[in-house]
């Protein structure tokens, strides 16, 4: 069913058809409908029930906000101390400035271990950089482990949204899928599939030369990698291969291994509403001697691509506190009808709303800012209170000093030129009665092309009173 | 200029002026209560909030571990790690032993769990050559050993504990928590589970889909992993060189 949404809307690849249009599209499904609002209610009750449980979550969030502002005002520093701790404990740290530059640096690490199979777990800055697609390039044989991912990769489509990839898929497609490259019946329930998935994936765990994970938290203090899951695909891709890569946004540092005290339940209870996730790994460094498994070798990737842009910037930097739980998605409104392809970008919903623009600048997702009606939801359940409507507003208000603006205000001039002319406003209100059968279809605009068209796409045109009010005050 | 240089130079520049200062770490005041309620009760809450989960938790008397272990693994070709080498005389007579190189083959992996969080129903297990990761990892079913006087509060009780920083200068002879910390420290909560496909919960999709703690009663000497050694490193950096 997601046939009918632009495939090329690749963060990074073409442009994408523009959040409009893709949007428009996907509120026609109502299977998708449906599939988005399932996931969205279920994750959204569950994340209210765990999140009550807790008197003190409130007082978490204010902690989890002082950490993430003192970090990022000295994001430079914990970063020199975070390599410093990889290195004492026997592992690289590698810097890159775009995603080109993490492309390169990963398939240069892969290279030089002569790694040919490749095992990754879902990270988001890895489909944020398009890494897959270099790796397989380079030779290599990747794949995806996560079961969300590995539907998303075998039927060549993109996740949908931050923590569950194929909300937007209906089991009988993933059925399908299984059928077709896993020989599964056609019409397996869900056990089977996932049994089958487990079997397929296993080998691809025993024979990957190198495992590539993202990071939830990286320890500033003690080099360490947190990885946050269910499944257990990120703990196998870190003790099999002989080589981790971990791929981490910059913004992902945390001071102190205390710390995830605090960020733990507040990323888990937000995310799946579960009190803690199935496994959390506190990574740290190669295997030391004596041990029989973990890798033989630790590389960090640290990635900008855009982050230091989103710093730099007063009205936006607060984005960077995201620890991406993708709770403001399951309550977004917006989100809920559109779907999460509709967006353009790996990062959908308000959050994404926010950073896509600046992270995947000038690839034409400029219109995002505008995927909101500002109810607020997101700011609400936000566990750093990211202030996300503020953010929407100020891109919107950048947005305003284009073109288009321009030819709003001087209708609005023009508007505001007729009201104060009441001979010319009762002309004019004469005219929209007369024209008023010619426009008017079923309650919608007739016009639905150019920009007006785009206005009244969305919205009903109801009846003229048959006599205005002026007049019949003055009866 | 390097990349490093560069995105280091442009994150400098790009500093937060507003800095409302590194938070003390530990638990808000206002979980005090929720906490306390917590830890009056530590063994009760650990089972419940696991046996929520789909985890069997197994409180068994004195002495009887051997045995409580070789009734779950009967029959089944089991993974012994090396920290509970002492378990495996008597396991030998009922179960089919496998060795390391053949673990991906095994049912069952036995391993012990150096800590518990009472919270969540969480096993804390600490990578070691004697405990090595895919134990607990590889086999669809994990028999996990835990002291009942190893079980914490939560969180903020297991990082409090472990977390001394590394900037706190040591003291003389005494090795830095960052020598400490073990390569891989793995927070177990339940079995392995996914709700990707159509948010139906499905368990064991790539760890092990069952899951069964023994509860060994506390205040007593154990073997192997099960001894104060798993954590003997930490404690000894902690008295002096602590915060």
């Amino acid at each position: 069913m997601e046939a009918g949404l632009p495939r090329e809307g690749r963060a990074g690849q073409a442009a994408p058809a523009g959040f409009r249009e893709a949007s428009r599209r996907a509120v026609q499904d109502p299977a998708l409908r449906e599939a988005i609002r399932r996931v969205t209610f279920n994750l959204g009750a569950r994340r209210a029930q765990v999140t009550g449980e807790l008197p003190h979550f409130d007082a978490l969030r204010e902690q989890a906000k002082r950490l993430k502002e003192h970090t990022l005002a000295h994001l430079d520093q914990y970063l020199e101390q975070l390599e410093a701790a990889v290195r004492s404990r026997g592992g690289h740290v590698h810097w890159a400035r775009d995603a080109e530059e993490a492309r390169r640096c990963v398939v240069r690490i892969c290279q030089e271990a002569g790694a040919r199979r490749v095992a990754k777990s879902k990270s988001m800055v890895t489909e944020e950089v398009e890494l897959n697609r270099a790796l397989v390039q380079a030779g290599m044989e990747v794949v995806e482990t996560d079961l969300g991912e590995f539907v998303v990769q075998i039927s060549g489509d993109r996740p949908s949204h931050l923590i569950a990839p194929i909300i937007h898929k209906p089991r009988e497609d993933v059925a399908r899928l299984f059928s077709e490259h896993l020989g599964t019946p056609p019409d397996a329930p869900v056990p089977v599939l996932t049994a089958a998935a487990r079997a397929h994936l296993r080998q691809a765990f025993l024979r990957a030369d190198v495992g590539i994970t993202g990071a939830n938290f990286l320890v500033a203090e003690t080099g360490t990698v947190v990885l946050v899951e269910n499944e257990g695909n990120a703990r196998m891709v870190t003790s099999l291969p002989r080589v981790h890569v971990a791929v981490a946004g910059v913004e992902k540092v945390v001071p102190r291994l205390a710390d995830l005290a605090v960020f733990l339940p507040l990323l888990v209870r937000s995310a799946t509403g579960q009190r803690l996730s199935a496994y959390v790994s506190l990574l740290t460094g190669p295997r030391t001697a004596g041990e029989l498994d973990g890798p033989e070798a630790f590389h960090l990737v640290l990635v900008d691509n855009g982050r230091s842009r989103l710093l730099r910037d007063p009205d936006l930097r607060e984005a960077l506190q995201c620890i991406r739980c993708s709770a403001c998605l399951n309550v977004c409104p917006v989100y809920e009808r559109a779907g999460g392809h509709a967006y353009g970008s790996v990062y959908s919903g308000p959050i994404g709303a926010v950073i896509s623009p600046v992270l995947a600048e000038g690839r034409g997702l400029g219109d995002l800012p505008f995927a909101s009606s500002l109810c607020g939801a997101c700011l609400e359940v936000c566990p750093l209170r990211i202030d996300i409507p503020r953010m929407l507003v100020a891109l919107r208000a950048r947005a305003a000093a284009g073109p288009q603006a321009r030819w709003e205000a001087r209708l609005a001039k023009l508007t505001g030129w007729v009201l104060q002319h009441p001979t010319l406003y009762r002309w004019g209100s004469r005219l929209a009665r007369l024209v008023e059968p010619l426009v008017r279809v079923q309650g919608r605009s007739r016009i639905n092309w150019g920009p007006l068209g785009a206005w009244a796409r969305s919205r009903d045109l109801p009846r003229l009173a048959p006599h205005p009010f002026h007049r019949r005050v003055r009866r | 200029m390097t990349a490093r240089e560069e995105l280091l130079a442009a994150l400098r520049a790009a500093r937060e002026t507003r800095d409302p200062g590194l938070p003390e770490p530990g638990p808000p005041e206002r979980a005090e209560p929720y906490r306390r309620q917590l830890q009056e009760d530590l063994v009760g809450h650990f089972t419940r909030r696991a046996e929520e989960l789909g985890v069997q938790v197994h409180r068994i008397p004195e002495g009887s571990v051997a045995a409580a272990v070789a009734r779950l693994c009967e029959g089944k070709a089991t993974y012994v790690e090396p920290a509970l080498d002492f378990l495996t005389p008597a396991l030998r007579e009922r179960v089919c032993l496998v060795d390391w190189e053949r673990l991906p083959e095994a049912q069952v992996g036995v391993t012990g769990a150096d800590y518990g969080l009472a919270e969540s129903g969480t096993l804390v297990l600490w990578a070691r050559p004697a405990r090595p990761r895919s134990g607990s990892l590889l086999p669809p079913v994990h028999v996990a050993l835990l002291r009942e006087d190893r079980i914490l509060v939560d969180l903020f009780d297991l990082l409090q504990r472990l977390g001394t920083s590394a900037e706190t200068p040591s003291a003389p002879g005494e090795r830095r928590w960052l020598d400490v910390l073990p390569t891989g420290l793995v927070l177990a909560t339940g079995p392995s589970r996914s709700a990707d496909i159509e948010m139906s919960l499905a368990v064991g999709v790539h760890g092990p889909g069952t899951v069964h703690v023994v509860l060994l009663p506390g205040g007593q000497e154990w073997p192997g992993g099960l001894a104060k050694e798993s954590s003997a490193r930490w404690e000894a950096t902690r008295t002096g060189g602590g915060r």
